[in-house]
């Protein structure tokens, strides 16, 4: 896309929310990242310098604001690593952050919430809810909130809102969306309440609209008050888009500043945050219904990774600011980057969800970008030039081999890259194909691009022995050289009459899979998952057995609720807690891992294995014994998955 | 050489906003540019004038801002320009327009007229031709290359699938295609463009311009839903679940899936071509 | 432009709100109308003191009842001689036309010879005469014999509306026609309507589709009007009708021609707006390489079809980002959508939600494209395009 003089005359224009000037439309959206210090009961939620590092980094990167989630009620916390607001003890890092960002001629907006019925691991003392009911994310059921209860949440509301406007914070919102309690009170489904906080529209929207009058009133009238608004939890019996348009009017009406679009909820967690199964853009049409509803300034969310994309929808009216979080997490140069009109420089987010959700929600991090989480030595600025310029030779061209390439030819380096096959990518090649999994081939399209735009000589079609590192004679080498996939030899197949292949196979031929097929998952991760996907997309019969408790056990969450939907629908037949111990014929012998009962299963004309892979190392061994400076990163160290090797690599680039 | 080039400020229809109360156009703050089809005309010109000598002309009807494209163009490098300005050529319909500009046109020197194929705003396309029918020219529409040999002009058109190259040695009109040059930046030069008023053009017919002049009249507007947005509308009176899967299907219709055909490449290549959907559309 | 009684108005600003086109501001207790003011007198309407006064011109009434009935141009294609379907697709809406007019449709035909069977295909649409003047001159189109020859039919013959097809030629035609006329020419209409003046209303998109105005032309005649092809579609009202042809002679002189065309061949490099075009082929990465994304290219000229790219076509450098279609490319809504090589695995990126009939050519059963289309074709992509070049060529007979 070099060749575009598109100007994003929008994208980079400024704009106003009351007297708060934004210098341009991105909007870092608030999220929970996990890096808050947890120190025990009461002594929890700390903000901390992690904290203040990772929102100065997209201030650094370009954004005209960012909006920092935080709890206001240290007893309802969603995670004790979720930094509370109305802590006195923040203050003074909330100070620094405000002063920080100021600096790049940012904004820093305060997002307060109350965890209410959601928990994302060690649940608090108590749930609350505007009325008892179970909550998805936990075994807990949950308290009914008394009015006295309710008073003093309030109060903590106006206590975070007043802390950090005198701090210098230029803003506060509040979430009626996802987690958290507002959203239920607002919900017909959540709020059964007999009191005047339930029963009518009027009663429904009373105790939001009490907090927000509470905090206008501690604010001023200058002060901006957003909402960040769910317009459909995409809940059975929850409430659609035609009630979240009422809702945003009501708030019109009470004098919120401005409105953010947002969706789902723990019910539907997977479009709360959705992964890349749910298409770019998906929620265009909810900014720009809002936009048709209300006068006051609207910000748009949900999957959106471009500048052009982001042009696109400011032109169409489908917002006037435009919301990205994961993909500023992912590259937070994003902005800085359109402004210089290098879009293809720009790292797309993939929406894998592995690194920022994986773990949890314990930490977010970002599978291509080593620096997520951990700014102070991987942000924007750390790269240094190398002290001396060396001549490295980078075996393997996968990811990790690319990725090793592109940090060390960025510090400076004289880089080749040798690949035995005929394309770049490795491995991702092959996922790309797995369904609705293409945009990870982003990953390696990135890398290609960074490695051109540094001057890395790339050598297809040549495998790398020791004499070829002889005749150019590096001074440091790096083995990328991956791994294989390897069929476990505690499965008995000396009567097999079918075809037994492993998964890498299977997604590179497609002619070798059949019409009833059994898939063998050792490891729970998407070497099954995504295989299964395919397989079953194919229109074959399959039985998918697991030696997990369930499928994917190990593949983030959004994505295997979704995986699994998508194979139960298509009729797979998924058998938990099994391992093969034999193949005869076409006969399959599973046995439980518990109760070692073992049961036969027939018919079958193919077996797909998915069990670990082994380092494919012998090289690497071998240049080191012949007293070579070499290192090795990526799945040939030990495989693991993309997040890992990348962090492999950017540890070896950085310590040529 | 002369060359006269004719030109039109226009609103960036991209940024024209409707007023979603009043359905009406919202002009204030639109930003307002050249007519790029006739970017591509003026430095057609400007290069025809550098390879051939002459002198390039360029020439608007507008309201007062228009000045600005034409000192636009005069920073491109044209020589002279003029602004047809009077309150009574207000509400020119392409008839009266293109009268009014073949009136002043035919008083100057010219061999060549350029104009761009078509203007942003109206698209209609037809104001070159009618000014080549009032001075009794040929005209070239659809041209993306002209140039010079001796004393002949050789034009390229481009036609959907065809292309034509034509010649003469007569005076000519051409509607350039907006691809047919990368115009170049302006560089601030001393001239202004002139102002010409109704009573300075020779031989004007009041009743041939403006609303007197035009046979046509717009009676209605309204707002045109038929633009295409680039993102899905989900149907919001569809149960949770679907409404999540519509998204998930890009807001396409999972159809059932249909029986694959098979065979030979020259087969099915047969089979595509006798799909009636394709008859319908194969000229 | 309108004129404001300044005795009347009250400066209540209604008009200044009404004015679809930003034309009127409220200055000094009073309106002023600037230069954007089109006199299309909505103002006129909602101004509550009658205040407004539209500027009216005479209409000879007598004079406009003398035009009667409709009549279309017909085109031909330029190499088989056959007549283009937009016109009878003209013959349909003029004969609707016609019918609340209570007139005839006739067709008005310049060729070099008359297209077999055209009296029936004609006749069938609903079509009372075809017009023909028929020369060896009129087989190569020349704009000024045949803007000359049709203003002296129209002399002749005084239509009431005529409809001419906005194609390149169409558009080169009309206008020029228009002036030698001095009537109003409505290009690009997207419908028609009659009003209780028996005046043709012309509908038309503009400011870049954003606005749809209404036009007439109640003073001149003929009222002409330009379509585009597949507006509206061929119906045939009257099966077994065959039209009466009236053949006209007018000396026509080649040596009048002006100016000489040189060379007529196939366009190389054209990329036809793929936001347009009724007919889309996308090529996707499964074509493989540059060479063979030409080779799709070559199949979109052949059928006059504007070729699209996927993303990832683009980011290979086979193709111009001009021609990306899908989120962050062109939004395409064709009436037929062909796909060479795309998997649909990014389902929204693809431009195929708002395709009328798609046709996808994959290689791998499993590519999601195949649960989005209407036909399924499994085999090798490049191989099948190219055999539909070849087929297309000897259809052709070239």
């Amino acid at each position: 896309m070099e060749g575009t003089n598109q100007k994003f005359t929008k994208l980079l224009s400024p704009f106003k929310i009351g007297k708060m000037e934004l210098k341009n439309r991105f909007i870092f959206l608030p999220h929970l990242t996990g890096y808050a210090i947890d120190e025990g009961w009461m002594d929890c939620g700390l903000f901390s310098e992690r904290n203040i590092q990772h929102y100065v980094e997209r201030a650094k990167g370009g954004a005209a604001a960012v909006t920092v989630s935080q709890n206001v009620d240290p007893h309802s916390m969603m995670s004790d690593e979720y930094p509370v607001g109305s802590d006195p003890r923040n203050r003074e890092n909330f100070r620094r952050l405000a002063e920080e960002v100021h600096k790049y001629g940012c904004r820093c907006i305060t997002q307060l919430n109350h965890g209410g019925h959601n928990t994302l691991k060690n649940p608090p003392q108590i749930l609350v809810a505007p009325s008892q009911m179970p909550e998805p994310s936990c075994h807990f059921n949950t308290k009914e909130l008394e009015k006295e209860e309710m008073e003093q949440i309030k109060d903590y509301y106006v206590k975070a809102a007043v802390l950090q406007q005198g701090v210098g914070w230029d803003a506060v919102e509040l979430k009626i969306a996802h987690d958290g309690l507002l959203r239920t009170f607002i919900s017909p489904l959540f709020n059964k309440r007999e009191d005047e906080y339930g029963g009518s529209f009027e009663n429904m929207m009373r105790y939001p609209l009490e907090i927000i009058e509470a905090i206008r009133k501690a604010v001023g009238p200058d002060y901006p008050i957003g909402i960040r608004l769910c317009v459909d939890e995409f809940i059975e019996g929850g409430y659609s888009m035609e009630y979240g348009l009422k809702v945003a009017r009501r708030l019109e009406e009470a004098g919120v500043d401005y409105l953010s679009t947002d969706a789902g909820s723990f019910s539907s967690f997977y479009m709360e945050i959705p992964p890349a199964v749910v298409p770019l853009g998906f929620a265009l049409y909810m900014s720009a219904e809002l936009k048709k509803t209300v006068d006051i300034p609207v910000i748009a969310f949900g999957r959106i990774n471009d500048p052009v994309q982001a042009e696109m929808l400011l032109s169409e009216n489908c917002a006037d600011l435009v919301g990205m979080c994961r993909q500023l997490i992912c590259d937070p140069e994003t902005p800085n980057k359109t402004m210089r009109g290098e879009l293809d420089d720009i790292r797309h987010c993939i929406a894998c969800n592995e690194g920022c959700l994986g773990n949890d929600g314990i930490d977010v991090e970002c599978v291509q970008n080593p620096g997520a989480g951990r700014e102070k030595y991987f942000g924007i600025g750390t790269l240094t030039p190398a002290e001396a310029g060396k001549k490295v030779l980078v075996i393997g061209g996968g990811i990790s081999g690319m990725k090793a390439a592109e940090i060390a030819a960025k510090r400076g380096h004289s880089v080749s890259l040798y690949e035995q096959s005929d394309k770049l990518g490795g491995q991702v090649l092959l996922i790309e194909k797995m369904p609705y999994r293409a945009e990870v081939g982003e990953v390696y399209r990135y890398l290609k691009y960074q490695l051109k735009r540094h001057g890395v000589d790339i050598h297809l079609n040549t495998r790398v022995d020791r004499q070829l590192v002889e005749q150019e004679a590096p001074d440091v080498i790096i083995a990328a050289t991956g791994s294989v996939p390897v069929i476990p030899d505690y499965i008995k197949m000396d009567e097999a009459g079918i075809r037994v292949i492993d998964c890498r196979q299977a997604m590179r031929h497609l002619e070798l899979i059949g019409q009833k097929v059994l898939i063998f998952d050792d490891i729970g991760y998407y070497q099954a998952g995504g295989t299964a996907d395919y397989v079953t997309a194919l229109g074959a019969d399959t039985t998918i057995v697991t030696t997990s408790n369930f499928l994917g056990c190990d593949i983030e969450g959004t994505n295997n609720t979704l995986l699994l939907k998508r194979l139960y629908e298509r009729g797979a037949e998924i058998i938990a807690s099994h391992t093969i111990s034999e193949i005869k014929g076409d006969k399959v012998t599973i046995r439980n891992v518990y109760s070692q009962a073992e049961r036969v299963l027939g018919g079958y004309d193919t077996v797909i294995i998915a069990a670990q892979s082994s380092s494919d190392n012998q090289l690497y061994k071998e240049l080191k014994a012949a007293g070579k400076d070499i290192r090795a990163v990526g799945d040939c160290v030990a495989p693991r998955a993309i997040e890992q090797v990348i962090f492999d690599a950017e540890l070896a680039g950085r310590g040529i | 050489m002369n060359i006269v080039v004719c030109i039109k400020q226009v609103p960036d229809t991209n940024e024209v906003q409707i007023n979603k109360e009043t359905n009406n156009l919202v002009r204030e703050g639109v930003p307002s540019i050249m007519n790029p089809f006739d970017e591509a005309g003026v430095e057609l010109s400007l290069r025809l004038k550098e390879n051939y000598g002459g002198k390039v002309t360029v020439v608007s009807m507008g309201p007062g801002q228009a000045e600005e494209v034409l000192q636009q163009a005069l920073d491109m490098g044209a020589d002279e320009a003029y602004l047809l300005s009077d309150r009574t050529f207000a509400g020119s319909d392409t008839l009266a327009t293109g009268y009014l500009l073949s009136q002043f046109i035919g008083g100057l020197e010219y061999d060549l007229i350029v104009c761009g194929a078509e203007a942003i705003d109206g698209s209609t396309g037809q104001v070159g031709p009618i000014i080549a029918e009032n001075l009794n020219i040929a005209q070239f529409t659809y041209v993306n290359g002209i140039a010079r040999e001796g004393k002949k002009w050789k034009i390229t058109r481009s036609v959907g699938k065809y292309m034509e190259q034509h010649e003469t040695e007569q005076k000519i009109l051409v509607c350039v295609m907006r691809q047919s040059a990368v115009p170049r930046e302006g560089k601030s030069c001393g001239r202004t463009p002139e102002k010409v008023g109704a009573g300075a053009v020779e031989g004007l017919n009041p009743d041939r311009v403006g609303s007197a002049g035009s046979p046509t009249r717009v009676v209605k507007i309204q707002m045109s839903d038929s633009r295409q947005k680039s993102y899905v509308v989900i149907d919001d009176t569809l149960p949770a679940r679907e409404r999540i899967q519509m998204i998930i299907n890009g807001g396409i219709e999972q159809k059932a899936q249909v029986e694959f055909m098979r065979g030979s490449a020259e087969s099915l290549a047969q089979k595509i071509l006798s799909i009636p959907e394709m008859s319908k559309v194969l000229p | 432009m309108v004129r404001i009684d300044e005795e009347k108005c009250i400066g209540c600003g209604i008009c200044v709100e009404s004015c679809p086109f930003g034309a009127l501001k409220a200055e000094h207790g009073t309106v002023l109308v600037m230069d954007t003011c089109q006199n299309c007198g909505v103002c006129a309407d909602v101004c509550p003191e009658a205040a407004i006064l539209k500027e009216e011109k005479e209409v000879d009434k007598e004079d406009i009842d003398r035009y009667k009935d409709v009549y279309i141009a017909a085109e031909l294609e330029p190499v088989t001689g056959r007549l283009r379907k937009v016109t009878l697709e003209l013959l349909a809406e003029g004969r609707r036309i016609a019918d609340e007019l209570g007139e005839k449709l006739r067709l008005l035909l310049l060729c070099g010879s008359i297209p077999e069977g055209l009296p029936e295909q004609a006749g069938a649409c609903g079509c009372d005469e075809v017009i023909v003047v028929k020369d060896e001159i009129l087989r190569e189109y020349n704009t000024d014999i045949y803007a000359d020859l049709i203003q002296k039919i129209c002399q002749k013959r005084c239509p009431s509306v005529l409809f001419m097809p906005a194609t390149e030629t169409g558009r080169d035609l009309a206008p020029r026609v228009s002036a030698k006329l001095k009537t109003g020419l409505t290009a690009d209409c997207t419908g028609f309507d009659v009003d209780k003046d028996r005046n043709l209303v012309q509908i038309r998109p503009t400011y870049g589709g954003n606005i749809m105005a209404s036009i007439i032309t109640p003073g001149c005649r003929p009222q002409m009007a330009s379509v585009r092809p597949n507006v509206f579609t061929v119906r045939e009202c009257s099966a077994g009708k065959r039209a009466q042809i009236t053949e006209m002679d007018f000396d026509l002189d080649v040596n009048s021609k002006r100016t000489r065309r040189t060379y007529l061949g196939e366009n190389p490099n054209s990329y036809k707006n793929v936001a347009e075009s009724d007919v889309v082929i996308v090529a996707g990465y499964g074509v493989g390489s540059e060479e063979n994304f030409k080779k799709i290219e070559r199949l979109a000229v052949k059928m006059g079809a504007a070729l699209g790219a996927t993303r990832k076509v683009v980011d290979e450098g086979w193709a111009p980002f001009d021609i990306q279609v899908g989120q962050t490319g062109k939004t395409i809504a064709p009436d037929l959508y062909i796909s060479f090589g795309v998997s649909g695995a990014l389902q929204h990126t693809i431009g195929i939600r708002n395709a009328g009939h798609v046709i996808a050519v994959n290689n791998d059963p499993a590519a999601p494209i195949f649960s989005m289309c209407d036909e399924a074709i499994l085999g090798e992509c490049v191989e099948i395009a190219e055999q539909m070049g070849r087929m297309l060529d000897s259809q052709e007979g070239r």
